[in-house]
């Protein structure tokens, strides 16, 4: 089953468009990163899925619904980020207790597990956490939902990074427990890679591609070497990334569909061959430019 | 996880509790309105003299009405307050959609009328109390009855429900777009000045209600009228982002 599927999907505000022409579907219990720089449309894609704004054109189907004004994707689904409003007058533990009304799936052992974990207290109110405990807070709650369909948006906000390190072991074993659907969106790739199966990579509100991690981890290889001879084995391949190095050196980063006697030759010829990582290749994807913020500083 | 079933009712149900257990501090804003009123009601609502040589005869007045209209404007505001961004953004945190989150803060602020409907005739019974050892004497027909108390509850019950209606339409108009927040008072002070102080609509309009002398008629009267405030609130607002 098809727990989003996205046809076309465009969101305007004003004269700028968030998103565009968005097609895409994600399946049942599958753990998908949502990438892309700041500003490129992530924040706008998840709330239309959750149905907190509506699209301009084109078809969105969440639990085959319509997410706008529907109760069955919102007690479904849950959507954490650092800016979820809560009641000032509600204690923490009053704001789990609340949560437990709603969600028929909530755990409140886990719940409270967490809580203790974390360090928070009971009688804290929600406005006086600092951000990265907020953060902390709002994930105990998106964990503990167990909704069909998570969404966190840069759940991580301001968490140092062992309590980052912690969430994410605790939402890969929450889900290994209890398998649903969870889309996690950030910025950077590398702390999250091993968490996902999928990758949905998009830029200036287009969708560059959707794959797997593995087949991402396939897709460009990195060359560096002399530059002439690199020019020559690169033509009529597709070029994510080129940066000079030094004076004659070239190191780029093409799609990965040489022939393997093609990259052979190229290694007796002194070029270096190595792996892309997949979050470079990321910025190279989403970068305006092919040389990145070199090219700004390149008058030439 | 499995996939989970609900609806409007019970949706609404558990909202409506989630807003009683969160927004109680409504309740304790109205408590320090009434008291504050009740203080400006020792002052006395009005006062006339007269006096020959012999006799001088000072008559001062002391109502609880004051308590009530305290409670009015408290109604009117809180109920504006109950469609601002951050109250509607926190029911989206949880499980809602546009509708249930109406409906429950409608029920909420009609349970916050009841309770301030009694409390605030409460008040007045309260001040009669506290005028009578002031000023000590005898009292003269200050006889309350079930029934009278029973009627000036529903009076006010029912009067602070108009008002929470006005202000929760109030509210969602002003929500609708950013530039409402400067033409509705633009237009409703404009408005007063294009009427001007003898004009008839805005008194026939107040009259419609306060010279309404059959209390079921009265009572008829403002739940349409809220009705249609509460209903053209949805309708207008169904479209409405939240988060944005």
């Amino acid at each position: 089953m098809n727990v989003i599927e996205c046809k076309e999907l465009s969101k305007v505000y004003g004269n700028t468009n968030a998103i565009e022409d968005l097609s895409f579907t994600i399946e049942e219990n599958k753990i998908t990163g949502l990438i892309g720089r700041n500003g490129a449309g992530k924040t706008t894609l998840l709330k239309i899925l959750a149905g907190y704004l509506h699209k301009s054109t084109g078809e969105v189907n969440v639990l085959t619904e319509d997410p706008f004004n529907s109760l069955k994707v919102s007690s479904n689904m849950i959507f954490i980020d650092d800016q979820m409003t809560l009641p000032e007058s509600l204690t923490l533990l009053e704001i789990l207790h609340s949560a437990k009304m709603f969600y028929k799936n909530w755990d409140m052992d886990l719940a409270l597990r967490l809580f203790r974990y974390f360090s928070f207290h009971d009688n804290q109110l929600h406005g006086s956490l600092s951000k990265g405990m907020r953060s902390t807070f709002n994930a105990i709650v998106g964990l503990s939902a167990r909704c069909k369909l998570t969404i966190l948006d840069e759940p991580t906000t301001g968490m140092d990074s062992s309590v980052r390190k912690d969430f994410y072991r605790a939402l890969l074993k929450e889900y290994i427990d209890h398998p649903r659907t969870i889309i996690i969106s950030s910025h950077l790739l590398n702390e999250i890679e091993d968490l996902l199966e999928d990758v949905l990579l998009i830029k200036e509100g287009n969708l560059l591609l959707h794959k797997s991690v593995d087949e991402l981890k396939e897709m460009a290889i990195g060359l560096k070497g002399k530059s002439n001879v690199i020019k020559e084995i690169i033509q009529g391949k597709e070029v994510f990334y080129r940066n000079t190095v030094g004076k004659d050196t070239t190191y780029v980063a093409v799609e990965n569909s040489f022939p393997n006697e093609l990259l052979q030759r190229a290694k007796e010829n002194g070029i270096e061959i190595s792996s892309v990582p997949t979050d470079d290749l990321c910025v190279y994807l989403t970068n305006r430019t092919k040389g990145g913020i070199d090219d700004v500083f390149n008058r030439n | 996880m499995y996939l989970t079933e609900t609806n409007v009712l019970e949706t609404t149900k558990i909202l409506y509790k989630y807003k009683l257990n969160a927004y109680l501090n409504a309740l304790s804003a109205l408590m320090f309105v009434q008291i504050l009123a009740l203080f400006f009601s020792f002052l006395g609502v009005g006062s006339m003299g007269f006096g020959s040589s012999t006799v001088n005869l000072q008559v001062t007045t002391y109502s609880g009405s004051m308590v009530i209209v305290f409670s009015l404007m408290w109604a009117f505001i809180i109920s504006i307050t109950m469609t601002t961004k951050p109250y509607r953004n926190s029911d989206f945190s949880f499980v809602t959609n546009r509708v249930t989150s109406h409906l429950s803060s409608i029920a909420f602020l009609i349970t916050a009328c009841i309770f301030a409907g009694v409390t605030s005739m409460l008040m007045g019974l309260l001040l009669k109390v506290i005028m009578y050892f002031r000023f000590g004497g005898e009292i003269i027909g200050s006889h309350v009855g079930v029934t009278d108390l029973f009627i000036g509850i529903s009076g006010t019950v029912f009067y602070l429900i108009l008002l929470s209606s006005l202000g929760y339409f109030v509210g969602v108009l002003s929500q609708l777009h950013k530039m409402m927040k400067f033409i509705l008072p633009i237009v409703f002070f404009g408005l007063l000045f294009v009427w001007g102080p003898n004009a008839k609509l805005p008194s026939e309009i107040v009259s419609f209600f306060i010279h309404e002398s059959s209390l079921f008629l009265f009572i008829l009267k403002v739940v349409g009228t809220s009705l249609l405030f509460y209903m053209v609130s949805i309708l207008i607002s169904n479209r409405l982002e939240v988060r944005q």
